[in-house]
């Protein structure tokens, strides 16, 4: 195992080894009713193709991608669809969603497979979209990987590494699925064409999935793998930093991770695409750790996509009389949930119940401290970005490389005047897209 | 159990550091004790009563304005008043009445302070502001020192012919030139300046102690090494290439930069005061800058000035810059090269 890489900025955030990670993968019984949102990333809603009424089993198609930026949803539950109507969504905004009730335990709908060793690159692609697998961060498997044709792609890179407290999926997985998730690591490199294929972990005293995976990789089928360790940093699970202390080499503003010669897929995403390939299975399950101070048992849960959170809530004994955040993510870029009736979605990978009230965070003028500057990662000047954004100069936000922003929320943790400048930053990032998005609108 | 409106909907992150403004103005009051007491120590009550004069001036300026001026009275809490009143103390020669160090405090929060916004809107550090208006205002009194209470002004055990009253920059630049500088003769006063036994303004005679205050904000990540560091180096480097004794290399070439460096406020100015946060840029080449062009220009008052210091001027001028120097400095982003505005 190579040395550990390190990076300039970010934060080293106190409770890191959260006991939620000792936790074994644990099923939660299948609910009676699911809601299915046709949206799980921020592309397109997939256009629904059942109705009320409908028997469906698990892993049917319910909604079939019609524009490239859809993806396929598929029943996470064999019932009856009781409605296609708009519902609360995690994002804050009603979605179109397909609800299923629960009524008998019909066998899983598998799609046909072959050995994936015998599949050309596209028709592997073809099986990942039929699947319908989205990436932790809300992009679509397939496209990303549909984008390496014809490009010079030489590593592939297994992202395991989480770094934000109450996030231990990644490296569960790792634990207990290692080989599968391997494999999936596999057939990734073949559909890219890739040599190298890296596993990047964070850096751990005594890390059980590092462990797991070095026994696995004595096997002559995974001796290839290499390893990247990332300093326990947040936020070290940015694919960019990711790609820097795998291969050294850096991406160009603006650009992908193809740019790069590589191309970066989370460890649950290497499982969904193994289960696709091998068993015939969609992406219908989803394994979500849910922990935070106001969770009694914090658990490892394998969940079916649409799953309403007040089930895992219940699940895993949450006192809700205390609670004053429900954060789906992690505690630094997590987004709070408004409503615990909204289901479970694809990207999730933690869900956290806090009582986080800042009792003493009072907003004060900036002190110029540059404090934030030096945690963020991508060496911007949040202060000033702020101090713009703020002011509504966007142009000159945007001047200060706004658009490069990671919204890690470094800066918002780090600030002692206490201001929340990934607001700042966030509205800073989306002016200078649309800014951006407008000017090529024109020349074109 | 309706439990939507329990929950909150905020902006992530959901963690905050535990460092807030007043933490960090009350870790600098605690760093500037040791000097606070060093003061006591060398220059009796006297000190003490400036300090407290200075101090509460500024606090109650501060008080007054956010009260009935900007209605804020939550400012006062941040307590950046009372590390303004204590720095301006520490920047006054001992025998200053204390109504003109309340002046002072009273210059700098209700004119250098809260006309530009207050708390993070000053363009210049305020106590340098206050300590600036003094030293137009009363000139005589804001350069009279007096030695400490157990030992000379000069920190050497035989006072020189005609220099008697003289603080060591004083009699280092008396001394150069009249040609009289004896390297053995000034050896000694070393102790005493590192000591802080000397005559001087209050504050500024220890470096000991200021050393250690600093470390202090340097351990808790409050201050940071380069601007301090590249202050000094200039200074140390400039008199010492130019130190007009003759040669590089010989004794009193060695000796005037050292002098330059403990004999007068530049480890206090170099520590608290070009390290204010407020007015220093934010990035790592910025403050390189701004460390260095305060040296710079410490050197080029010191030598070529009317007065020995220089040090307040310099802060005061470079600290104009630091607008500029952000914007020019704006920093490449990610996997980006540098560009400039």
């Amino acid at each position: 195992m190579s040395g550990t890489h390190f990076f300039a900025g970010g934060i080293h955030l106190p409770p890191f080894d959260e006991p939620v990670l000792s936790r074994a993968i644990e099923k939660l019984p299948p609910p009676d009713r699911v809601v299915i949102p046709l949206l799980h990333h921020n592309g397109a809603a997939a256009h629904p193709i059942v109705a009320r009424g409908d028997r469906v089993v698990e892993g049917q198609i319910i909604g079939e991608a019609d524009s490239p930026e859809a993806a396929f949803i598929h029943a996470s539950i064999s019932g009856t669809v009781a409605s296609v109507a708009s519902f609360p969504h995690a994002s804050g905004a009603n979605v179109l969603s397909v609800t299923i009730n629960r009524n008998g335990d019909e066998a899983a709908h598998a799609m046909s497979t072959k050995p994936w060793r015998e599949l050309a690159p596209e028709e592997i692609i073809g099986i990942i979209e039929n699947a319908g697998i989205i990436g932790s961060h809300g992009d679509l498997i397939h496209q990303t990987l549909a984008r390496t044709a014809g490009k010079e792609v030489d590593t592939v890179i297994i992202n395991g590494v989480e770094c934000e407290p109450g996030l231990a999926a990644a490296r569960r997985l790792l634990i207990e699925k290692t080989e599968e998730v391997l494999c999936g690591a596999l057939i990734t490199r073949k559909v890219c064409g890739a040599h190298r294929l890296v596993l990047a972990i964070g850096k751990e005293k005594r890390s059980q999935a590092a462990a797991a995976v070095t026994r696995l990789c004595a096997n002559d089928a995974f001796k290839e793998i290499e390893f990247a360790q990332v300093a326990a940093r947040y936020p070290a699970g940015d694919p960019a930093l990711v790609i820097k202390a795998a291969t050294g080499r850096t991406i160009p503003p603006h650009g992908a991770p193809i740019d790069a010669r590589c191309v970066v897929i989370d460890v649950a995403a290497a499982l969904a695409i193994r289960n696709a390939l091998c068993d015939g299975l969609p992406a219908t399950r989803r394994l979500i750790t849910v922990s935070g101070p106001c969770i009694t048992k914090p658990a490892n849960l394998l969940v079916p996509v649409g799953t309403p959170v007040r089930l895992l809530l219940a699940h895993c004994q949450a006192d809700m009389s205390r609670a004053t955040r429900l954060i789906a993510g992690g505690s630094m870029s997590g987004r709070c949930l408004h409503d615990p009736d909204v289901p479970c979605i694809k990207t999730w990978s933690a869900l956290q119940l806090t009582n986080a009230v800042f009792p003493d965070v009072r907003m004060r003028p900036c002190i110029n401290c540059g404090h934030c500057v030096k945690v963020c990662p991508r060496h911007l000047v949040p202060s000033m970005i702020a101090r713009y954004a703020e002011k509504g100069d966007y142009r000159a936000a945007a001047e200060w490389n706004a658009g490069d922003c990671l919204e890690c929320g470094c800066c918002a943790w780090v600030c002692p005047s206490k201001i929340n400048l990934l607001h700042f930053l966030q509205i800073a990032r989306s002016m200078a897209a649309r800014a951006t998005a407008a000017e090529t609108g024109a020349r074109s | 159990m309706n439990d939507r409106e329990m929950l909150h909907n905020a902006c992530a992150p959901h963690l905050r550091a535990r460092d807030s403004v007043s933490s960090i103005m009350l870790t600098t009051i605690i760093a500037l004790m040791p000097t606070a007491a060093a003061s006591v120590l060398f220059f009796s009550a006297r000190s003490l009563l400036l300090i407290l004069t200075a101090t509460a001036a500024a606090v109650l300026a501060e008080w007054c304005i956010a009260t009935f001026v900007t209605r804020q009275p939550r400012a006062l809490s941040d307590g950046s008043a009372m590390v303004t009143g204590l720095l301006l103390a520490l920047t006054l020669p001992p025998t200053l009445p204390p109504w003109m160090a309340a002046l002072g405090s009273i210059v700098a929060i209700a004119i250098v302070k809260w006309p530009f916004g207050g708390l993070g809107g000053n363009l210049v550090n305020p106590a340098l502001a206050g300590r600036a208006f003094l030293m137009l205002s009363f000139p005589a009194a804001m350069t009279t020192f007096i030695a400490p209470v157990a030992g000379t002004i000069n920190g050497l055990a035989d006072s020189l012919d005609g220099i008697a009253a003289a603080t060591p920059l004083a009699c280092l630049r008396h001394s150069a030139l009249t040609g009289t500088l004896e390297p053995l003769v000034f050896q000694d006063a070393f102790v005493n300046m590192f000591l802080g036994n000397i005559g001087g303004c209050i504050g500024e005679t220890s470096a000991l102690a200021l050393l250690f205050g600093a470390i202090i904000l340097w351990y808790r990540q409050i201050i940071g090494i380069r601007i301090p560091f590249f202050f000094v180096l200039t200074v140390f480097v400039l008199f010492w290439l130019f130190n007009g004794a003759g040669g590089i290399l010989t004794t009193e070439a060695m000796i005037i930069p050292v002098y330059q460096v403990l004999g007068g406020g530049l480890l206090l100015g170099a520590l608290f005061m070009a390290n204010d946060p407020v007015t220093s840029p934010v990035t790592s080449w910025g403050k390189i800058i701004f460390g260095t062009g305060c040296g710079a220009l410490t050197f080029l008052f010191r030598k070529f000035g009317a007065h020995t210091e220089g040090v307040m001027y310099a802060i005061l001028l470079m600290n104009l810059t630091v607008p500029l120097i952000d914007r020019w400095l704006r920093p490449g982003a990610f996997n980006r090269k540098k560009q400039h505005a």
